[in-house]
Parts: structure tokens; C-alpha cells; sequence
């Protein structure tokens, strides 16, 4: 299983890895980084077959969490990868706007990362 | 000014009149003779009466004498009389509360007595008394009582109460009152072929029809006035008379009759020793002369200067500040009208030299600094040129400014005709008039015109008046003023809070960043030192995984003391935002602080408005020099930038669909030797019609209450006051605005 991690604190990267190293050494998982929107869509135009689930922030500089969101829906095939938004402003009007983008579900920060490995299992 | 004040009561007083001296040489006579003490009694108060006219306080013993002798024969009407009169002697004294505790125990006695006729002579020493202290509206109202109570008995001193009211009428400038008052007395002087009051009368009637600007009334007002004087031979009317008519011909631009007025002022003046008005009178008719027609040019100005030497000698003699104003800038005037400016200018000087102590300021003295303001430009000085010209102005703002509060302050201006026309002819004709009766009025002593002396006396009261007024006006501006810094200082400070209100969301979720980042970190250092230990048990251990984990536990304690530092800076910004500036300059990354303070100012909006969500766009130039600021202020600069450009885009999100996308671009670049910043967005532009007021303090354009409208003016002083910046804004209404801060690198 391939995540994309997008998020503009380039320290997600070191915290990913090492909260799921045991995932990451026993082949469970692979992780990608992206420190932006922009980053993301290019990554993902090189590698969209491999990506399984986007973990996304929202708030990034330059292109946010839901412009590439909603480019993520309207440019990619079927079927579409599983998208996670992350936000540190978890209410109710961020969560519909989400949903109706097309997120899979938006999860709030700080990350609780003992439900976002139940959570992944679930979603795969 | 109290003597002149003392002379001009006493002629509101007096409504009949006798030969005085030989009046008191039969009056003595009489009560030598005198059979009954009730008759003495009378004879006294006459004599009373007849002495306030020549000697005051031999009038106020003979008075005080007279009312212990009625008092021991309990004779109240005498009293009543003496008491009266005692009062109006204290009114001319000045000694106010005197008379007005006589006139207050007069009128006890006078009420049982029902004696109407001496109960109207009690109210008009009330109309008087407060008369004297301009207290006009009062005066009025007493000198009513006696009128009402006058005409239903026909009182002899009836007429005598029309021409003081007319007076209190004249000074609050309704003139049309004082000239009705004015013909009722002249009517009653006239029915009882009293020529003395009617010639009094006629000169009170010219001066009002003279403020009026009715010159053809005014001229045959004083023609009868001095008609009148001259059958009953009272020389003081005929002389306050001619020098009424000599101004009010040179205002008529009849020189030859003003020039022949002026001699006959000047004559009749030396022949009573008035070297004042004589040395005045004299002045004026050389400036009559100077501009007659009917004299050859040639001789003209030679006979003018003449005359006008003349006044200056004179005038030295007589010692009065204005007259030696008046002689010198006479002199003066014809000089510069002979071209010969260089030679007039010591004339001007030495007239406001004269003025030097003296609190004297009139159009005729403005008029003279400018004259001599032209003549010194004439001459090549235009230092003094300037001078004198800002000297005739502040003269001029300052009778205008006291003419206004007077305009005020003055109650009960019911005109009967045309009131804004008659308003404005006043005020400028009144000014005259003061003018004309301030020159007159230093004749002074018992010499002096009875009648000028009241307008004098009253415009100086009037002028303490507008003083007295003035001051208070210049301190509540003060007040004023000292309660507008307050409050100014309280919205800087309330601009400081609310910016830094606007910090606090922002601050609270910067911090929870690097927050999560120590906790996550230091949690996983926690298993990885568990793991590390499980693995020093095993029998088999693996070294390169303790190498790994020990490398993982390294760099996490890196992380943890990274993201502590960073939330320590966050804080550390915040305080230094909130903390009174030290005003201290040191080396600054603009890069650096326009990032802080852009996710600040983003994520406190956030904070307020979920849905709010903008592409930030930096480019700042790597390459740019630290630039010598004052990052507290300069952060105070950006964050409001940062805010407006939220605010705009978060405006135009609201009235627009979807597919608007809220835009900000941040960028830094050098510009010829200076570190340039903008802030851009594609909000809601500025209107053209407001952007030039957007730096003025308290403009807004954001709803009551949610704006200070100190924000671009405190940001404006920074940059431009603070760092000797620049601050430009480029805009279009509903397309985009962009901030422009250029900033020294060594300011």
C-alpha cells in the first residue's frame, strides 16, 4: 500500500516514518511526501497508478488541501484514490466542505496516529 | 474709564436740567430759608442732585447726610429720594453693591408709601445700575417698569427713561428699538420745550441713524442737536456734534463739509481746552483737506501738512496714546498719499508707538498697518513689509473674532425690518462708530461730551466683554484639545490590542504546530527507547538496528529541541508585538518577518472564519539585505497589511460565487538601494473616489465598531516617520489593490 503525505511542515516526514516504521519495515506500507499542493499534482500525474490513499493538510501555502482535492477529482480516473484531509480547524463546515469535494473523510490535528492505522486498515 | 463712566449715568439720569451754579447759589439760599424740615429735606435732595453733576462725592456725603436727618424724622419719602439718588451716585462710582443695597431699601420704603411716581424713579436706578455693568437684558426689564408706571402717570422724568432704554437698546445693537425710544423721548422734550434734553436727544438719534448708515437722518439729527445746544449754550453737544458730522461727511466723501466740521471741532475744542479732541479734530480736517477737490492740487497738501504738524504739536501737549496714534499716522497717510512713502513710515511708527501699552485695536489701525505695510514694500523692505501686513491681519481677525462673539452673545435681536440686511450694515457701521467714539472719548474729564463718554464707556465694556468671552473660549479649546490626545492615545493603544487580538488565534495555532511536533516526537523517542532496551536483551543483537534506533532517538531529541525553540520564537514575537516599542533600530530579515507575520495574520483569520481560505503566494528575495528597523513596528506595519488583504479578498468571497479563489501575493525584491515589499490581493480594490483619504486616521471602511481606522495611519507614520520609508498603494475597485512599502537598508 502506497500513501502520499502531503504537507508544507517538511518534519511530517521524519514523524510518518517513524510512527509507521514497523509498517514501513515489514513491506506493509510505503510512504511518499509532498511539501505542497503543486508538488502533489505533479507527483501524482508521474505515479497516480501506484497511490492508494492521500493524507492531505489543508492549509498550505500556494495551492491548498482542497484545491488539490477537487483537482484530484475532477482530473483522475476510476477508480479514484481514497483521500484523507487533515485540519487543525476540525468543524462541522470544514468536514462538509470535504465531503462535498470529495474527501473520504477529514481527520482533525494533532493526529491521533493509534486511529489513523485503524482507519487505514478500514479504508483499504 | 471709571470717571467716564461716572459722567455717562449721570446724563442717562438727567431728564431736565438748569443753569447748575446758579441752581446751587439759590438752592443754598432756599434752605437757609428753608420753614418746615420736610422742605429742607427736599431742597437737600435737589442740591444732591444738582452736585452729582459737578462732584460726585460731595454728592454721596451731602446724600448720606440727608438720609440720617429724613430717617430721624421718619420722613421715608425724603429717604426714598435720597437713597435713590445715593444709588446713582454709587453707579457712577462704580461701587455697584452700594447702589444696589440703596435701591433695595428704597424700594422697601417706597411700597407702602404708593407713591407710583417715585417706585419708576427706584426702577430706573435698577435699569441703571445694571446698565453700567452691560447687563442690558436686565436693564431693560427695569427700565420697562418705569416706563409702564411713567406713562400712567406722566412723569417729568419719563422721557429721561426712553433715552436710557434706547441706550441699553443701542448697545445690544437693536437699533431700531433704541431709535423709537429715541423719537418718544425727543417727542416728550419737544411737547415740553425742554431744549437741552431734545439736544442731548438729537445727538443719541444722529449716532444711531449714523450706525445705521442713514447719513441723511444722521446729518439732520446732529444739524438740530447743535441748533438746540447752541439756544441753551451747552458747548460739550455742539463739539461732540460738529466731530460727528466731520467723520460722517469724510464718510459721505464730502471733504469740503467734513474739512469745515473738523476746524470747527478743532476751534470750539481749544476754546473748552480740550487738546485731545482739539489735536484729533485737527488730524481729521488735514485729511479732509488733503482730499478736497475744490482746493488747487498744488496747495492742497502744503495746507494739509500744515495742519497736520499742528496736530502733532498739539497732541504732545495732550498726552493721550490714541490722539498721538492718530496725529502721527494722519501725518503718515499724507505722506504716503504724496508718494513719499520713505518719510511717512517714521510718522506710522510713532503713531504705534503710542499704542505700544494701550489695548486699543480698530479698523482704522488696521488700515493704517497696511498702509505702512505698503509703504515699506514701496521702499524695498519687505521684511517689515511683511510684517506690518501679518500685523493688520491679526487686527483684523481679532475685531472680526471679538465682533462675532459679541454677535452671539448678544440676546434679542428682533429687528423690525429687513433683520440679515440691517445685521450686516451694523456690525460693519458699528465698528465705525466705536471707532469714531474711542478717538472722541479721550478728550476725557468734564470736558468731554456726556454722551460720547456712555458709547465709549460701553464699547469698552462691551470689548471686556468680548474678552472675558474669548478667554473662556480659548481655555475650553484647550480642554478640548488636552481630552482629544487623551482619546487619541487611547485608540492607538485600543489599535495595538486589536492587532494583537488578531495575533492571538494566529499565535495559539503557530504554537500547536511545533506543539504536536515535541509531543509526537518525544513520545516516539519514549518506544524507541523501549525498543533499543528490548533489543540489548535479545541474545542475538542486531548492531545496525541499535545504530538505527539510537539515530532515531538523536534526531528526534533534535526535533523536540527545534519545534520547542520554534514555539518559543512564537511566543517570544508575540510578547515583542504586544510590549511598547523601544524604538530601537537593529538589523532586520524583512524575509524572514513578513512570513512570520503572514501565517500570524492568515491563521488568526482562520481562526474567526472557517470557511475563509486563501493561496498564499511568496516570493521573497533571498538575496535581500538585512534592512536597520524596528521589527516590532515593522511587524505592526505588515500584520496590518496582511489583515486588509485578508479582509479585502474575505469581502469579495462574500459576494461573489465558488469560483472566486481569495489570492495573496507576498513578495520582496531590492529597488535602486531600497528593500521593496508588496502585498497583494485580488479582493474588493479601493473605490478612487476614498483612496486618498485611505492614511488619514480614523477612516474606515469597515462597519462601526469593527475598525479603528488607525491601522494604515499608524502604519504610514512607521514607514514614513519611523524608517524614512515609503508607502505607495496601487488599486483597482473590484480587481485587486497592492501595498507598496519601500524601506532603507541604513535608515
Amino acid at each position: 500500500m502506497k500513501i502520499l503525505v502531503v504537507d508544507d511542515e517538511t518534519d511530517v516526514q521524519t514523524l510518518f516514518e517513524q510512527r509507521f516504521r514497523r509498517e514501513v519495515r515489514s513491506g506493509e506500507m510505503q510512504l511518499a511526501f509532498c511539501y505542497s499542493g503543486e508538488q502533489a499534482v505533479d507527483y501524482l500525474t508521474a505515479h497516480h497508478s501506484e497511490i492508494v490513499l492521500i493524507l492531505s493538510d489543508i492549509n498550505m501555502p500556494g495551492m491548498s488541501g482542497f484545491e488539490l482535492l477537487r483537482h484530484i477529482r475532477t482530473t483522475y480516473p476510476i477508480p479514484p484514490p481514497t483521500v484523507l484531509m487533515v485540519t487543525a480547524y476540525g468543524d462541522d463546515q470544514s468536514r462538509q466542505q470535504a465531503i462535498s469535494l470529495g474527501a473520504n473523510d477529514l481527520l482533525s490535528k494533532p493526529l491521533d496516529f493509534q486511529a489513523l492505522k485503524e482507519k487505514l486498515k478500514s479504508v483499504v | 474709564m471709571k470717571i467716564i463712566a461716572t459722567v455717562l449715568l449721570f446724563s442717562l439720569s438727567c431728564g431736565f436740567t438748569w443753569a447748575q451754579k446758579a441752581k446751587l447759589d439759590s438752592l443754598d439760599r432756599l434752605i437757609k430759608k428753608a420753614t418746615t424740615d420736610t422742605g429742607r429735606i427736599n431742597l437737600l435732595n435737589r442740591k444732591v442732585y444738582v452736585l452729582s453733576e459737578n462732584d460726585i462725592d460731595a454728592a454721596l456725603k451731602l446724600g448720606k447726610e440727608v438720609i440720617a436727618d429724613a430717617r430721624q424724622l421718619s420722613y421715608e419719602k425724603g429717604e426714598v429720594v435720597a437713597r435713590t439718588r445715593l444709588a446713582n451716585n454709587y453707579n457712577m462710582k462704580g461701587d455697584f453693591a452700594a447702589a444696589r443695597e440703596n435701591l433695595i431699601r428704597a424700594e422697601r420704603l417706597v411700597w407702602p408709601l404708593n407713591e407710583q411716581g417715585l417706585l419708576s424713579d427706584v426702577y430706573s436706578g435698577y435699569g441703571m445700575m445694571y446698565g453700567m455693568q452691560s447687563k442690558y437684558d436686565s436693564s431693560i426689564v427695569f427700565f420697562d417698569k418705569a416706563i409702564r408706571i411713567g406713562q400712567a402717570i406722566n412723569h417729568r422724568s419719563l422721557s429721561s427713561y426712553y433715552q436710557n432704554i434706547a441706550i441699553a437698546y443701542q448697545m445690544q445693537s437693536n437699533y431700531s428699538r433704541a431709535l423709537s425710544y429715541q423719537q418718544k423721548a425727543l417727542a416728550i422734550a419737544e411737547q415740553t420745550n425742554n431744549i437741552n434734553s431734545q439736544a442731548y436727544v438729537l445727538t443719541n438719534m444722529g449716532i444711531t441713524y449714523k450706525v445705521l448708515g442713514d447719513f441723511d437722518r444722521a446729518q439732520k439729527s446732529f444739524f438740530g442737536a447743535i441748533k438746540a445746544a447752541k439756544t441753551v449754550d451747552i458747548k460739550n453737544v455742539e463739539l461732540y456734534a460738529y466731530s460727528n458730522l466731520a467723520t460722517l461727511f469724510d464718510a459721505k466723501k464730502e471733504y469740503d463739509l467734513s474739512y469745515q466740521y473738523a476746524v470747527k471741532s478743532a476751534e470750539l475744542g481749544k476754546q473748552l481746552g480740550d487738546q485731545g479732541i482739539e489735536a484729533a479734530s485737527l488730524a481729521k480736517a488735514a485729511l479732509a483737506m488733503a482730499l478736497r477737490t475744490s482746493v488747487a492740487q498744488s496747495e492742497r497738501f502744503a495746507r494739509a501738512e500744515t495742519l497736520a504738524k499742528q496736530a502733532i504739536a498739539i497732541a504732545g501737549a495732550a498726552r493721550q496714546p490714541l490722539v498721538t496714534y492718530q496725529v502721527n499716522a494722519g501725518m503718515g497717510t499724507l505722506l504716503k498719499m504724496q508718494g513719499n512713502c520713505g518719510a511717512a513710515i517714521p510718522y506710522f511708527e510713532k503713531g504705534f508707538q503710542a499704542l505700544t501699552d494701550s489695548d486699543i485695536y480698530d479698523e482704522q489701525i488696521e488700515v493704517s498697518y497696511q498702509s505702512v505695510s505698503g509703504c515699506y514694500e514701496q521702499v524695498g523692505n519687505y521684511r517689515r513689509a511683511l510684517l506690518a501686513d501679518r500685523k493688520a491681519t491679526a487686527i483684523g481677525d481679532s475685531i472680526r473674532n471679538k465682533e462675532n462673539i459679541r454677535k452671539t452673545t448678544e440676546l434679542t435681536l428682533n429687528y423690525e425690518f429687513d433683520k440679515k440686511q440691517q445685521l450686516v450694515r451694523a456690525e460693519r457701521q458699528q465698528e465705525a462708530a466705536i471707532a469714531n467714539t474711542k478717538q472722541m472719548a479721550l478728550g476725557g474729564g468734564l470736558v468731554l461730551t456726556l454722551l460720547l463718554a456712555g458709547v465709549a464707556y460701553n464699547a469698552y465694556r462691551s470689548k471686556q466683554k468680548a474678552n472675558t468671552l474669548l478667554e473662556q473660549q480659548k481655555e475650553e479649546i484647550q480642554r478640548t484639545l488636552s481630552e482629544l490626545r487623551n482619546t487619541q492615545d487611547q485608540l492607538v493603544q485600543r489599535e495595538k490590542m486589536a492587532s494583537l487580538g488578531e495575533l492571538t488565534a494566529g499565535v495559539a495555532h503557530e504554537i500547536q504546530n511545533p506543539l504536536n511536533f515535541v509531543n509526537n516526537f518525544a513520545e516516539l523517542g519514549v518506544e524507541l527507547i523501549g525498543e533499543l532496551e528490548d533489543e540489548r536483551q535479545n541474545p542475538d543483537r542486531d548492531e545496525q538496528l541499535e545504530q538505527e534506533l539510537l539515530g532515531d532517538i538523536k534526531q528526534n531529541l533534535q526535533k523536540i529541541v527545534h519545534h520547542g525553540k520554534r514555539a518559543d520564537g512564537i511566543v517570544k514575537s508575540m510578547l515583542e508585538h504586544s510590549r511598547v516599542s523601544t524604538g530601537q533600530k537593529e538589523p532586520t530579515d524583512l524575509n524572514a518577518l513578513a512570513d512570520e507575520y503572514l501565517r500570524l495574520a492568515y491563521h488568526g483569520l482562520r481562526a474567526k472564519d472557517k470557511l475563509y481560505n486563501a493561496s498564499l503566494v511568496t516570493t521573497f528575495d533571498s538575496s535581500l539585505d538585512k534592512i536597520q528597523a524596528i521589527p516590532q513596528d515593522l511587524g505592526r506595519v505588515l500584520l496590518n497589511l496582511f489583515n486588509n488583504a485578508f479582509y479585502a479578498t474575505q469581502e469579495k468571497a462574500k459576494q461573489q460565487t465558488a469560483d472566486y479563489q481569495p489570492r495573496i501575493w507576498v513578495s520582496t525584491h531590492m529597488e535602486n538601494g531600497k528593500a521593496e515589499l508588496r502585498v497583494k490581493d485580488n479582493g474588493t480594490g479601493i473605490p478612487e473616489s476614498i483612496v486618498h483619504k485611505i492614511y488619514q486616521p480614523f477612516f474606515t471602511t469597515k462597519p462601526t465598531g469593527e475598525g479603528t481606522g488607525l491601522g494604515l495611519s499608524l502604519s504610514y507614520d512607521i514607514v514614513t516617520k519611523g524608517h524614512n520609508g515609503e508607502m505607495a498603494v496601487q488599486t483597482e475597485a473590484n480587481q485587486f489593490t497592492e501595498m507598496i512599502v519601500r524601506l532603507p537598508i541604513q535608515t
